[in-house]
């Protein structure tokens, strides 16, 4: 909290400011709570210049939209919303991207020498600790990816954001059971995909 | 007993700490005998530790610049009422073109009104009617507009290209600026010149005026301009026939107030004769009848009589305009066009 006053007003009295056309409110909104939309919307769509734009692309349609926020559920979760709903429509359009440079001319073909392989592990135990380390949060983020989205969501919101079943649900829009029936189903998928990862390699 | 299916299902709320007691208790039991159910539960600790560890990414320093660029983009600005009221665009385009054709209605109208104004008669007693040159065109009359002024009561001659002063007989008179329109350029009186050649008891001003209509007999054909608005908007004004900025009669003597005016005759052959003869019964002097291009016919008459020249003329032709008779002048110069 800086020393201006405006620094020390929750979220819904700088909400309000909002609808009053405080600009310089909205300018706190979005210091005090991009850097963790932003990791939401890295952990949803891997990239992070997508990020950055799904990110920015929210808090651009927050504000033109901030009468719509009453304040039922926190600034945050109303937010996090916002940037799950962008995140999947910015999955999409990755995974066309990704199709179209499948077929690129430029890209080196599957499987030949071209492509780069993981490195081996080397024979010092510290570096292979530390290589472990590497490939274990390489493959975790892979496996995350590997996720279908509605999967993905819960886990990136209860146990990456640390969000509460309820503000879970309050994003998503789905009930307690069924946030708390993906995670464990999540956590299960994830565990079995980093354990073969790491085993193969 | 629970199989190891129903433990490794509750193996992932257990790690969450989503268990309630007496499940967990149930799990822990499990545990406890089944080392593969450890290492799965070795296994998910270690995967969610790793979820829960991940370091986080710190947002671009540009991201809240950018962001409140593209909002402050959105603010709308207040307007005032006027922006207000132009703004939509299916309001400010039909008034646009509405202004659009009220400037060229306007203009229109205008150019009709000044053009009316060219071709009003002039007033039968305060101005002067300056009579059409036989040598200029009658095109190239019409069109004088009167924008090169002439300073007042000037009598001014000009004789092929040269000016000669001659100062008048009652009043002294500056010259008038040649003009470069006019090729042969004579005896320009302005305003309140009168005849005086038939030495009426008048004031004298008719004195003056008389006076000029006798030097102006002798003048050659001139190009005259109207100088003063004031002229203009009593030739509008007076109901008479003459467009402003009509040359001058070249070679008849100009009475001042004159009068021309328009008939409408039937038949053009003999609408001279019968004219001249009208005139004389009523007492006219004929100056001049011989004026060409133009039919017409220029004389003198007694005011008093002009009541019986209308009589004559209206069996001959229609009269396009009679006008008033004013001021107090006792003889009058009458030009009949037909």
């Amino acid at each position: 909290m800086g020393a201006d006053g405006s620094d020390s007003l929750d979220d819904g009295a700088l909400a309000d400011a909002c609808r009053a056309g405080d600009t310089a409110a909205f300018e706190k909104l979005v210091m005090r709570h991009q850097r963790m939309l932003l990791n939401v919307a890295f952990r949803m769509t891997g990239v992070y210049e997508d990020a950055c734009d799904v990110v920015q692309d929210a808090f651009i349609s927050a504000w033109r939209k901030i009468g719509d926020f009453r304040g039922e559920s926190g600034f945050a979760t109303w937010m996090t919303a916002i940037v799950i709903n962008l995140s999947r429509n910015r999955l999409q359009q990755i995974k066309q991207r990704e199709r179209r440079t499948a077929y690129s001319l430029d890209a080196p073909l599957p499987g030949s020498d071209d492509e780069r392989m993981p490195d081996p592990a080397g024979d010092s135990p510290s570096v292979l600790q530390l290589l472990e380390e590497v490939e274990l949060r390489q493959a975790l983020q892979r496996c995350i990816e590997a996720l279908t989205p509605e999967f993905r969501e819960v886990l990136v919101l209860r146990d990456m954001q640390d969000l509460s079943y309820e503000e879970v649900g309050s994003v998503l829009k789905l009930r307690e059971g069924t946030v708390k029936s993906r995670l464990f189903r999540a956590r299960d998928a994830v565990r079995d995909c980093v354990r073969k990862a790491v085993g193969a390699s | 007993m629970n199989s190891h299916t129903d433990i490794r299902k509750l193996l992932s709320p257990y790690c969450g700490g989503d268990l309630p007691t007496h499940e967990r208790s149930m799990v822990e039991e499990h545990l406890k005998k089944c080392p593969a159910c450890r290492a799965i539960l070795a296994d998910l600790q270690t995967t969610l530790h790793l979820v829960r560890t991940t370091p986080e990414i710190e947002p671009p320093p540009w991201m809240t610049a950018r962001i409140m660029a593209h909002v402050r983009e959105q603010v709308p600005r207040r307007r005032l009422w006027y922006q207000r009221f132009f703004f939509p665009l299916r309001i400010r385009i039909p008034l646009e073109a509405a202004a659009l054709l009220v400037v060229c209605l306007t203009g229109y109208y205008l150019s009709q009104t000044v053009e009316t104004e060219l071709k009003a008669p002039r007033n039968l007693q305060d101005v002067p009617a300056p009579a059409p040159p036989a040598e200029i065109p009658r095109k190239k009359d019409i069109r004088i507009k009167p924008a090169a002024p002439a300073p007042e009561k000037a009598t001014h001659q000009v004789r092929d290209g040269k000016s000669v002063d001659r100062p008048a007989p009652a009043s002294s008179q500056p010259p008038a600026v040649p003009s470069a329109q006019a090729p042969v350029l004579r005896s320009v009186t302005q305003d309140h010149a009168a005849p005086a050649t038939t030495a009426a008891p008048e004031p004298a001003r008719s004195a003056r005026e008389e006076k000029s209509g006798i030097r102006m007999l002798e003048a050659a054909p001139e190009m005259k301009k109207k100088s003063e608005k004031k002229t203009m908007r009593q030739d509008a004004e007076s109901g008479a026939s003459t467009p402003a900025g009509r040359p001058a009669g070249a070679d008849a003597d100009r009475y001042q107030p004159q009068l021309i005016l328009r008939l409408t005759v039937s038949d053009r052959s003999t609408a001279a004769e019968a004219i001249r003869t009208a005139a004389i019964r009523s007492g006219a002097t004929i100056v001049d009848d011989a004026v060409l291009p133009a039919s017409r016919i220029r004389l003198r008459i007694p005011a008093a009589r002009m009541t019986e020249l209308f009589e004559q003329i209206d069996r001959i032709g229609r009269l396009a305009d009679r006008p008033r008779q004013q001021g107090s002048a006792q003889e009058l110069d009458v030009t009949i066009q037909w």
